[in-house]
């Protein structure tokens, strides 16, 4: 009998019971699902700032754990050209035999290289792993490539409990690895990119050091000097990297120097050594549209300021050079004192350091003149004639 | 010369073609003598055949039949030979039928050293 | 086409076993948007024998999950819907096999264990071939034999002459058959599945698992089931009653893609995972 009045619909009624019905029973699994998307979209907004491969690694194996109740996670690696697939990381670290041992077995069965072949990941139980305790524990075999090469394997072992809702886990598992390679692939393209920018600018250097038989070895000599230095100093390590590139490219502008400038053997003219002055404008100009030694131009500009404002090619003085730039000044000096010139001999390294303290303040920044003797005193500065 | 099962190679074998998987990525070229880590690459990429120089798979399956006694090797051939249709000039029904005989070659020698074979009876 | 001709044979034979009802109704409620898990569980409860045997395999070291897991509602929401239907459906099938009694000549628990050696073998070459769906391919290699349980069951007489003419010939059961009855077990269990309302892909792939001629829509689904049943006889994991091994088809293994050298990987996978099917699923 309807009721006008009736507040609830009887048919209504069934369906709103049933929605709840529904909502209670499903709602520890949905919100264990929600719980590890949360987590991992989290991560994904994360912009991997680190292009180091150590650090992915690691990321990603913090992002897999949120997943699954992993046992171990694992990364095997090989090169370009390379047929051996060498484990690189575990997390925990202590499993990696155990892991490695797994992935042998693995392979005589022919599961792993079906993974390979097939590009996609493969999920088998456990042949070796953890088979005392009694527990059912599966591994996926994820091949990692990138557009042109496999690059890898993750190896992943998981164990299924109560919590893991099989289908779902395993799709996100498998669209996880793909984003992990993808990291991978972009953190060695950088790398590759790095070396190769690294390989032209040291061929830069090797040639103007060709031309110049007497700065031979100059450079790397400075840069040195100058991890040394910032070292010292309690710089943190990317500074150190870049100061190191600094003092490898400090004097890249001495090629647009003519070669009878700088190998004179005698006093240079008053022409000849404003020509000079240019190499770190020079420089700086090479340097400068590089974008990830952009931010090393001003060292490469500066390393010629002095202190007290009389250097080239501005004039800058105290502070208001970078503090790379004072510190490559000492570093330059040290080791143009300390090296064979066309114009005369090298000093004794006791001698050059009192070259530097006697120009603490005019020429040298004291704070840096100080690292160095803090340095050399400690043994950390070498000479090898 | 012969294909063989990457199962069914051993060190010092020689490789008549360039071993490769179902890609096409090479993994060893030919002329190479086998070493035990060549053929664990070969299974860590997915090679499941190579050519080997000089022998052929039926030589090994002799070889195998040889470590038992006749009476064993017999019954089995009979038993199979009950089993299958002639398989001659049908390389599926062929590869299927040396694969069940290796397989029951396999258990017969593990049977008699005492061993357990992973594939059959235990898990 | 003597299918007008099977289907009258089965709808006049009465009492045959019908799949349970129960996983016609899972079927149907994977149609709706929010099944109430409550519900699933009561359908499947409905049938405590099945209820227990999903239970029993979930628990099994196949899945291996750590705690145990004690109500049917926890297993629905861990393995989800179609799964569980899966299972269902092999407790069904289990449940039948049971209910007929070996005969000297055909023996029931070799008969399950070449349905799930066949079972395997096929899911194992669908994953290697990166089909679909493999666990439909499963499904459908559990019962493509089930027209023998028919015939044995429901044609003894007929049923004892083919086994009869395939001990003294050596001829594959079909052939007998239509040599006798004038049809086979692969039509029969077609026309079976069709009646219980299964999936046109299914009814296919049990229909033409012999593949004696090529159809014009051979998929590699029944690819598989037909080359998985080969080999399940070629390895002897369990009995169907032949005493020869069937060939393959060779548009079959062209239409599949599989190498010839993943042959012994894919033999050597699925006698392992045959082990373990039959330790969990084995006649009491």
């Amino acid at each position: 009998m309807q009721n006008e009045q009736a507040l609830i619909d009887p048919n209504d009624l069934e369906s709103i019971v049933r929605k709840l019905s529904f909502l209670e029973e499903s709602n520890s699994a949905l919100i264990s699902i929600q719980n590890k998307l949360d987590r991992l979209s989290r991560f994904q907004s994360e912009k991997l700032l680190s292009y180091d491969v150590q650090h992915i690694l690691q990321t990603w194996l913090v992002r897999f754990r949120e997943l699954v109740k992993i046992e171990v996670c694992s990364v095997f690696l090989v090169e370009e050209g390379g047929i051996e697939f060498i484990h690189e990381i575990s997390e925990p670290e202590e499993l990696a035999p155990d892991i490695q041992k797994e992935v042998e077995a693995q392979i005589a069965l022919g599961n792993f290289g079906q993974a390979i072949s097939n590009g996609a990941p493969l999920n088998v139980r456990t042949e070796v792993f953890r088979k005392e305790s009694n527990r059912s524990l599966n591994i996926m075999i994820a091949p990692l490539s990138n557009m042109e090469r496999i690059i890898g394997a993750a190896a992943i072992v998981f164990e299924e409990d109560k919590e893991f809702i099989r289908q779902q886990t395993l799709k996100l598992l498998h669209v996880l690895v793909d984003f992990f390679a993808l990291s991978l692939e972009n953190a060695y393209l950088y790398d590759d990119l790095k070396s190769a920018y690294f390989y032209t600018i040291k061929a830069i250097t090797n040639s103007i050091e060709a031309r110049d038989p007497y700065t031979r070895g100059h450079s790397g000599r400075v840069a040195q000097f100058s991890k040394v230095i910032a070292t010292e100093l309690d710089w943190g390590k990317d500074r150190i990297a870049l100061i190191d590139w600094g003092g490898m490219l400090h004097d890249v502008g001495k090629i647009g120097i003519p070669d009878f400038i700088l190998n004179k053997p005698t006093k240079l003219t008053a022409d000849e050594y404003r020509q000079i002055q240019l190499h770190p404008s020079i420089g700086a100009q090479i340097v400068k549209d590089i974008s990830f030694l952009t931010s090393s131009t001003p060292y490469i500009f500066e390393h010629h300021e002095r202190f007290d404002g009389k250097g080239y090619p501005t004039g800058l003085g105290e502070k208001d050079i970078s503090i790379e730039g004072r510190l490559l000044a000492v570093a330059d000096s040290f080791d143009a004192m300390t090296s064979d010139r066309p114009y005369r001999k090298a000093l004794r390294a006791e001698d050059a350091l009192d070259e530097l303290l006697r120009n603490e303040g005019t020429q040298f920044d004291p704070e840096v003149v100080q690292a160095f003797r803090r340095a050399w005193m400690s043994g950390k500065i070498k000479i090898s004639w | 010369m012969g294909i063989l099962n990457v199962n069914d190679i051993t060190v010092g074998m020689v490789l008549a073609k360039a071993a490769m998987n179902k890609n096409g990525t090479v993994i060893l070229g030919p002329g190479s003598t086998l070493t035990d880590k060549h053929i664990t690459s070969f299974k860590t990429w997915g090679v499941t055949e190579v050519d080997i120089q000089g022998i052929d798979s039926d030589q090994l399956l002799k070889e195998a039949m040889d470590a038992l006694s006749s009476d064993v090797v017999e019954s089995i051939e009979k038993e199979l030979g009950e089993l299958f249709p002639s398989v001659e000039a049908n390389p599926v029904m062929e590869e299927i039928y040396k694969i069940v005989k290796k397989m029951h070659l396999k258990q017969a020698v593990n049977q008699t050293s005492g061993a357990t074979d992973a594939v059959t009876k235990d898990s | 086409m003597p299918s007008q001709k099977i289907h009258r044979i089965i709808n006049s034979m009465g009492e045959l076993p019908t799949l349970p009802t129960i996983y016609m109704k899972l079927s149907h409620l994977l149609n709706e948007s929010e099944p109430s898990i409550k519900t699933i569980s009561g359908i499947i409860s409905e049938d405590l024998a099945i209820a227990a045997m999903v239970l029993k395999i979930v628990n099994s070291a196949a899945y291996g999950f750590r705690n145990k897991i004690g109500d049917l509602q926890h297993a629905i929401v861990i393995l989800g819907l179609k799964e569980i239907r899966n299972l269902v459906l092999a407790s069904s099938i289990y449940k039948i096999v049971k209910e007929f009694e070996s005969s000297s000549a055909f023996n029931m628990q070799e008969f399950w264990k070449h349905s799930i050696g066949c079972a395997t073998l096929a899911r194992v070459l669908a994953e290697t071939t990166h089909l679909k769906s493999p666990e439909d391919v499963f499904t459908a290699g559990l019962l493509h034999d089930i027209g023998k349980l028919i015939h044995a069951g429901h044609l003894h007489e007929e049923f004892d002459a083919v086994m009869a003419d395939v001990a003294e010939t050596g001829s594959q059961m079909s052939k007998s058959e239509k040599k006798i009855l004038g049809f086979d077990h692969a039509q029969t269990g077609g026309a079976l599945a069709d009646k219980w309302g299964l999936p046109r892909e299914t009814v296919n792939m049990i229909t033409h698992h012999h593949l004696s001629y090529t159809p014009n829509a051979l998929t590699k689904e029944m690819a598989a089931i037909h080359i998985g049943n080969t080999l399940c006889i070629a390895l002897g994991l369990g009995s169907g009653g032949e005493k020869r091994v069937p060939l393959i088809n060779q548009n079959a293994w062209e239409i599949l893609g599989l190498r010839l050298s993943d042959l012994e990987y894919v033999m050597q996978r699925s006698s392992k995972l045959f082990e373990d099917s039959v330790s969990i699923m084995d006649f009491e």
